[in-house]
């Protein structure tokens, strides 16, 4: 199965770089917006079926939110670490950090600090995303379920979800939704602020 | 984002209440596994095609590929450690379960 994901994000990015029409691009967003929807209705449907997982979940209450606290503040350390060694400025890589896999919104916001930036915190986080998907199923079987959620970040509400959901428990899938939402907001809060520092 | 926000509750809710009521045909129900897997594979390869058909990505790639890689991995190699620990501080087993 993980070398089914892995395939068919190389054979897309290939199909991609290769053959596309550059007017149909548009017209992926789209696919991809009722493709996602489908598949939360799925994985919803799954988790529906284990009603034990809704009544455990309450029973965690707030400690939910230690999930995205330890994956937020990982992102952000980890990045100013590894920021450091490829010379970049501690707001900079922090604020690249701080965009937890969402790069559309963290490149806009970076847009004016720098085109540069910008640029990196884009990649950047794309490249976050590659590797959450692909890292996703080994992280779940060899470490662990919640440290699976920690590569997906922001994007563990929307594209990756089916993928923990896949891997791991339903209550995981939740607990990894609502850790999604929390770091998706945090996302237009945090990286401007540290840009500044 | 808002929006967006609310679209994915409203559907993961309505996928649970289907789930909860038992409300979905029982070969639908059967197939549930195959067409997450089918219909994941398709979303994969279509945002596989958007990386590819992007110029910006593929440009800058050669560029400022290697920063971009080291930040990512940063990212994510201390969000897991940073989850991994907490996890030993609240003492839980590898699947989240209380010891």
């Amino acid at each position: 199965m993980t070398w089914i994901i892995m395939l068919s994000v190389i054979i897309g990015t290939l199909t991609g770089y290769l053959f596309f029409p550059s007017h149909w691009y548009d017209f992926t967003g789209l696919v991809i917006d009722i493709g996602l929807c489908l598949l939360l209705l799925f994985v919803g449907m799954d988790i529906g079926k284990q009603k034990n997982t809704l009544l455990e979940i309450k029973k965690i209450g707030l400690g939910i939110l230690a999930v995205p606290l330890m994956i937020g503040l990982g992102s952000i350390f980890g990045a100013l670490v590894f920021g450091h060694f490829v010379g970049l400025n501690y707001n900079e890589s922090g604020a690249i950090g701080a965009g937890f896999g969402w790069y559309t919104l963290s490149a806009i916001m970076l847009v004016d600090y720098s085109s540069e930036i910008s640029a990196l915190a884009f990649l950047t986080n794309v490249i976050r995303e590659v590797m959450a998907i692909l890292m996703l199923p080994l992280i779940a079987k060899y470490i662990g379920h919640y440290e699976a959620v920690a590569p997906c970040g922001a994007t563990a509400m929307d594209t990756t979800l089916p993928i923990i959901a896949r891997y791991t428990t339903p209550k995981v899938a939740i607990v990894g939704f609502v850790s999604g939402v929390v770091l998706s907001s945090l996302v237009p809060l945090l990286v401007p602020i540290i840009i500044n520092l | 984002m808002i929006f967006r926000l609310l679209l994915y509750i409203g559907v993961l809710g309505i996928g649970m209440l289907i789930g909860i009521y038992n409300m979905a045909h029982p070969k639908l129900d059967q197939a549930l596994g195959k067409l997450q897997i089918l219909t994941l594979i398709g979303l994969l390869f279509v945002m596989g095609i958007r990386l590819g058909a992007d110029k910006m990505v593929v440009s800058s790639l050669s560029t400022i590929g290697f920063q971009a890689f080291m930040l990512a991995f940063g990212s994510i190699a201390f969000s897991v450690l940073f989850v991994f620990l907490g996890r030993q501080i609240l003492k839980l087993d590898r699947r989240g379960r209380a010891k």
